[in-house]
């Protein structure tokens, strides 16, 4: 092996890992494109692979070289579109540019590594092609040399290294690529077409200019690089065939290392002017025309060379490996391998031939003017792997060194101020060094910051090569690849993320046919996006996949024993979902390859715990799942919450923090809890587990003694304790210990207190942090609050490593040193799983929501008076409108009250023509309330004050009840009966219904349906069970869904439809809904779901269960008639 | 490349042969006496503002800023198995430098720096004053003491 030395050898290794870095995606995209080559990006893999390989060869490195070898010779025939590049042939590169990497990584024994499987496969790939490709052209041979542009054979067969034999196919005819010919036959140089075409629509003449370097150039007593100035100036050199260099590099006596120069030159000269420049005979310029054919300047058509004949083309392997490989090759003593050997014995002699590759001046071209942007501009393509060096751009280094050197000016002004005792001076100094310090900070806060694109451009691969194995069709779209994170986080997010890609493949994304079914797009989408939100690194994954289904997550782990069936009967969707962090938990069915191993998620959430990052899921079953992940910026300085524990101060990332709470002492008593063994905080409607940081880490809790001010030992054993020996929940040996001076006996607060809570001092409120870590979150309860402050994060001692309840240390402004908190891992020493503290808290919060859905039957009713002193309430979502009118704008018409509404009579009556209530009052200002029934406007005359508001409807539908009047409820003290309006109507009106009915008696005739209807409030129970059996309906009753669902097995052939509340006890609608859905029998069953206030997050999540239509529960006439629509439906 | 660099912080890190003569730092941990190859000590400081550390293991004392660097104080005493130490005017930190960490320990008094000869160092007994022999590289002799020179990177491994 001839390993140069180090240096170059670290060099080669970072530019060619640079290459590889994008090489993956472009290998994806132009698979993606397949047969529409985009020239410019297998150029650019062709030019990398070349690249890597000429510099293999160079250090000896024969095992990359022979593989990029290979590789290049399948690009350069995808390059000359001879080769389609489909998918197959995509994976055998891929799979080498891995094979690559790993070289590349253990490069020393790079050599001693068998790649001879990977060689195979890709001379597979070359072979199977250079047969079909060989007959095809054989047959197209013979037109295809018509012309000089079309008939080129672009690219011969790039001869293996090892093999003389090239087949005699060639000549692709598809004119893409341009060789170019002088008349005499001599082949000038070929080009990409799509390289010279933009330039006529630039307007520019495009000239094929031969310059012998002796005859016209140093006969004529001009040096050639003068001459490469003189066409700078006036126009474009797009293509040579010698190593084209930036002209202003080249030296005074440079020459080509080619006798002739051939040059491709756009030029806004015109034909008869271009030869002002040159100064040579005029055969030896053509026009090149947009029709792709040369032109002598007169304007006739160069005579077309016969082509199949030409000169053997002039060897120029020499200047094309120079140009790609390092300059370094002119000076070592080992020649570089002939990188793309042009053997003249293996050109074959039918044809025209040429060089053998004839992109090659191309690339050299390109190579040469790109290899300076080109170390810096691929810099971002950086490596997934932990890097330990990293570009940072020479500007932010030169500002370092700038603000650096003024640290150092300012700290001597500071030395020196300090040194005469000038006060004012140091002042000054430390203002500027506190600026300076924070310019500094941010500079190189930048330094570290690189794209995620690092992370996000390996995905592509992944998903393609995963969805391939998988035999799925996904689709990734990326988005905000330009974020930027610091270098830290970029590293340890790549595993994480790349987990959640694999997931959202395998187990999101449904397999083709399954998705087809679900009358989904066939192709599963998966889109990652990063953002910037609120000075944190957003980064979503979602899927349009099947979705997580929350009750199989929590039933799995009911299973697997991470929950007790009560904690999951209780939660909400969005806690079922998030179990799937839990350690141990994997959903997978079949634990495939790719994921399912059971240490999925719960790893994931650890890796972003470390980070500082949040993660959360979003799902809905059948429609997708969305993850988001939150990180911060960086982690070496974070803003931090200070915190007094014991004596000592400690700071929790802002990014955990939720909210500050201080509980006065007079309320401590009524919001803390003690549940079990925990302590719980009652924090607007939840329950907050609280843990003491003193009892987890073991340090002395202080507390300040109101009396003197000074810091005393806490010793309390809970919060709720009191520290006063008077309390009664003291125990009593406490109480002997107790300092009396705490509390003298004889103080006039604590006379006055005395019975109640006497925390009246404020120093003994309770301070609580409340903070979360993505799914939990808890109250963490020290002695002190402090300021928030951005602290540098430092690394503890390997002594310290296992002391869980840090994430590190940070130093203080007092130069003293503060343990930064792990809330997570604090929250676990505590005991606390993310599911809300104990079993006992469970309960509780079990209680809290059943306070939350007893609220939630409420009805809106709207209050109004007939006369002054009796109240009357409608259901107010059959209020249409209200008005007001003047007693006179009463017309009374044959025997019936109307008034004149919106252009129409509006029929008019009052509660008292029904029902034996006390007549209206009678007073000039009235209301007319307007309800539609049976699809007529109708007014109610009323009096006010009107009123709408919810109430918890425990109606007693007995005592009061009377025809027009459903029952009563007390509403504000004072007893409210509930109008039925539709009674009423019916009443007053029942030529209104007549038609309705009999028509739908002609539907019913014959089989009476049975309704099953599930409904926990008796009272709407027996309202909408009425209406149903005036209906004609038979109703089956029950009080909850589990008797619901009872019924239904007992009587399966009779139900008909099937009416539910949503919540009841037990099991609530949805749940109802979904098991009658499930399963095969029933779910042909439609289910109207009846509710008193239907928001849209209901239907939806109805919609969901399978919930066919949403009906208000005293809105009994769109009941009916849903359940008409749904019976003839069914 | 890995490997190159590997080779020399083997190359670094190895010990320096046991020949020659080596400096000491000596220091008493309770009433024994104990020497420290000077190279390996960073400084000695008695900066004792040091931060609890509620958890660590018993023999830390806490941590402390050295400049910006956050370093783990270890009672010495308690970590070679002897009772702790006192803190008072002649206690000191000696900070030194132990797979690229700065450690401090904590030690009852410095004495002098003595330059022992390693052909004249002792291989150390199962037991020194009641600490165990595997913490020493040796014993060196003088005149009117003995010196336990400390294998600061034995004291200091994680799995003891």
């Amino acid at each position: 092996m001839a390993i140069q030395d180090d240096e170059t050898l670290r060099m080669y290794l970072e530019e060619s890992l640079e290459h590889l870095a994008d090489i993956e995606n472009d290998f994806l995209t132009i698979e993606e494109n397949g047969a529409n080559i985009n020239e410019d990006l297998v150029n650019k893999v062709y030019r990398a692979a070349h690249s890597i390989k000429g510099g293999a060869g160079f250090m000896g490195l024969t095992n990359i070289k022979d593989l990029t070898h290979e590789m290049e010779n399948i690009l350069g025939k995808i390059r000359a579109r001879e080769m389609v590049p489909t998918p197959d042939i995509v994976n055998v590169l891929l799979s080498a540019s891995d094979t690559l990497k790993s070289l590349m990584k253990d490069i020393l024994n790079s050599n001693d590594i068998d790649i001879s499987d990977q060689i195979k496969a890709l001379k597979a790939v070359l072979e199977a092609n250079g047969k079909s490709h060989g007959k095809a052209t054989a047959k197209n041979s013979a037109p295809a040399k018509e012309k000089e542009k079309a008939a080129k054979p672009v690219q011969p067969e790039p001869a293996p290294a090892p093999s003389p034999v090239v087949s005699a196919s060639a000549s692709p005819a598809n004119g893409q690529t341009l060789a170019l010919f002088f008349p005499d036959g001599q082949p000038a140089l070929s080009m990409d077409a799509k390289k010279v075409t933009p330039y006529f629509t630039q307007g520019k003449f495009i000239y094929l200019v031969k310059m012998e370097v002796t005859g016209h150039i140093q006969a004529k007593g001009k040096n050639c690089k003068t001459v490469l100035e003189e066409m700078e100036q006036t126009g474009l050199i797009i293509g040579a065939n010698f190593t084209l260099q930036p002209v202003a590099e080249l030296a005074a006596d440079w020459l080509p290392d080619v006798p002739a120069m051939f040059f491709l030159f756009a030029t806004i000269l015109k034909p008869s002017d271009i030869n002002v420049l040159f100064e040579i005979e005029d055969e030896d310029i053509l026009e090149l025309r947009s029709d792709l054919n040369l032109y002598k300047l007169n304007g006739t058509l160069a005579p077309v060379s016969d082509g199949a004949t030409p000169p053997p083309a002039k060897p120029q392997a020499a200047p094309k490996s120079s140009a790609v490989a390092t300059p370094k090759h002119t000076v070592v003593a080992m020649p570089p391998e002939p990188v793309v050997s042009p053997e003249p014995e293996a050109v074959p002699t039918e044809l025209v031939e040429e060089d053998e590759e004839p992109g090659e001046q191309t690339v050299s071209v390109v190579q040469a003017s790109d290899s300076g942007p080109d170390a810096p501009g691929d810099k971002k393509g950086g490596k997934f792997e932990h890097e330990t060096s990293l570009r940072v751009h020479v500007s932010l280094l030169d500002q370092l060194m700038t603000l650096a050197g003024e640290l150092v000016l300012s700290r001597n002004q500071l030395l020196q101020s300090m040194g005469s005792n000038d006060k004012r001076g140091s002042e000054v100094a430390g203002q500027r060094i506190d600026l300076i310090t924070s310019e500094l900070q941010e500079a190189i806060m930048l330094t570290r910051m690189q794209s995620i694109g690092n992370v996000f451009n390996k995905f592509p691969r992944v998903v393609r090569d995963l969805a391939r194995m998988l035999g799925k069709q996904v689709e990734l779209s990326l988005e905000g690849k330009d974020v930027e994170l610091d270098k830290t986080i970029i590293e340890a997010i790549g595993d994480p993320l790349t987990h959640l890609v694999r997931n959202a493949v395998d187990h999101g994304i449904e397999p083709t046919e399954v998705r087809k079914k679900a009358g989904k797009n066939p192709v599963g989408q998966i889109f990652l996006r990063a953002y910037h939100e609120a000075g944190q690194v957003n980064i979503e994954i979602s899927d349009d996949g099947k979705g997580l289904d929350g009750y199989k997550i929590a039933s799995k782990a009911v299973e697997k024993g991470l929950i007790t069936e009560e904690q999951a009967k209780i939660m909400s969707t969005r806690e079922r979902i998030n179990l799937i962090f839990l350690p141990g938990f994997s959903t997978a069915e079949k634990v495939t390859e790719v994921s399912g191993r059971g240490v999925g998620m719960d790893v994931v959430k650890t890796n972003l715990d470390m980070l500082g990052g949040i993660i959360d899921i979003d799902s809905e079953v059948g429609k997708g799942t969305t993850i988001r992940i939150k990180l911060p910026l960086t982690l070496a300085i974070i803003p931090c919450q200070i915190v007094v524990t014991g004596g000592e101060r400690y700071a929790i990332p802002q990014v955990n923090l939720e909210e500050l709470l201080r509980i006065p002492a007079a309320q401590v008593s009524k919001r803390i809890e003690r549940v079990g063994n925990a302590d719980v905080v009652r924090l607007r409607g939840n329950l907050l587990p609280l843990i003491r940081l003193a009892d987890i880490i073991g340090a002395d809790s202080h507390y300040v003694d109101p009396e003197s001010g000074e810091a005393k030992n806490d010793r309390r054993k809970s919060i709720l304790d009191r520290r006063s020996k008077q309390s009664p929940l003291i125990s009593r040996d406490e109480k002997g210990t107790e300092d009396d001076a705490c509390q003298p006996e004889g103080s006039g607060k604590s006379h006055s207190d005395r019975g109640g809570d006497r925390r009246y001092h404020s120093a003994s409120a309770l301070n609580i942090v409340v903070v979360s870590t993505g799914s939990m979150k808890y109250g963490l309860v020290v002695d002190q609050l402090q300021d928030s402050e951005e602290i540098v994060v430092k690394p503890l001692g390997r002594d310290l490593k296992k002391c869980k309840g840090y994430a590190g240390a940070t130093i203080m402004g007092d130069g003293r040193v503060a343990l930064i908190l792990d809330v997570s891992n604090l929250a676990q020493m505590a005991g606390l799983s993310t599911v809300e503290g104990s079993a006992r808290a469970a309960e509780v919060a079990e209680k809290e929501r059943a306070a939350v859905r007893a609220g939630r039957d409420r009805q809106s009713l709207l209050l109004f008076r007939g006369a002054v002193d009796e109240q009357f309430a409608a259901p107010l979502n059959l209020v249409e409108r209200i008005e007001k009118i003047n007693r006179a704008d009463i017309e009374h018409l044959g025997g019936k009250q109307v008034m004149q509404y919106r252009g129409g009579t509006l029929p008019l009556f009052t509660i008292d023509q029904v029902a034996s209530v006390k007549p209206l009052a009678d007073q000039e200002n009235l209301l007319v309330i307007v309800f539609v029934v049976a699809g007529r406007e109708i007014g109610l005359l009323a009096i006010g004050p009107v009123d709408a508001l919810e109430a918890s409807l425990n109606i007693d539908g007995t005592t009061l009840r009377q025809t027009g009047i459903m029952g009563s409820v007390i509403v504000n003290n004072s007893t409210t009966q509930l109008v039925d309006i539709v009674e009423i109507v019916q009443t007053l009106n029942p030529e209104w219904f007549k038609k309705e009915e009999s028509k739908k008696k002609k539907e019913e005739e014959g089989k009476s349906a049975t309704i099953l209807f599930a409904e926990d409030s008796s009272f709407f129970r027996s309202q909408v069970k009425g209406s149903m059996v005036k209906e004609g309906f038979e109703v089956l009753e029950a009080e909850d869904g589990v008797i619901a669902w009872d019924l239904l097995q007992q009587n399966a052939e009779n139900v008909s439809i099937v009416v539910t509340d949503i919540e009841m006890p037990n099991m609530d609608g949805f749940t109802l809904t979904r098991k009658i859905k499930e399963h095969p029998i029933y779910s042909r069953l439609p289910v109207i779901a009846l509710t008193t206030l239907a928001g849209e997050e209901d239907i939806a999540r109805g919609k969901a269960a399978g919930i066919d239509d949403y009906q208000i529960k005293l809105d009994r006439e769109r009941l009916i008639k849903s359940i008409h629509d749904h019976l003839k439906a069914a | 490349m890995a490997k190159v660099t590997q080779h020399h912080a083997i190359q670094t890190s190895s010990d320096r042969k046991n020949d020659g003569t080596v400096e000491l730092a000596t220091f008493y941990v309770g009433s024994a006496l104990c020497g420290m190859d000077i190279l390996k000590v960073q400084e000695i400081n008695k900066l004792m503002e040091m931060t609890k550390v509620p958890q660590a293991p018993t023999y830390v004392m806490g941590i402390l800023n050295l400049r910006g660097q956050i370093v783990t104080i270890i009672d010495l005493g308690k970590k070679l198995g002897l009772t702790e130490i006192e803190i008072n005017e002649s206690s000191r930190n000696i900070i030194v430098n132990s797979d690229n960490e700065y450690i401090g320990l904590l030690v009852s008094r410095i004495s002098d720096v003595v330059e022992a000869d390693w052909q004249k160092v002792e291989p150390p007994p199962a037991n020194i004053g009641g600490m165990q022999g595997i913490f020493f590289k040796g014993v060196f002799k003088m005149e009117d003491r003995l010196i336990g020179i400390l294998d600061a990177d034995r004291v200091l491994a994680e799995d003891n």
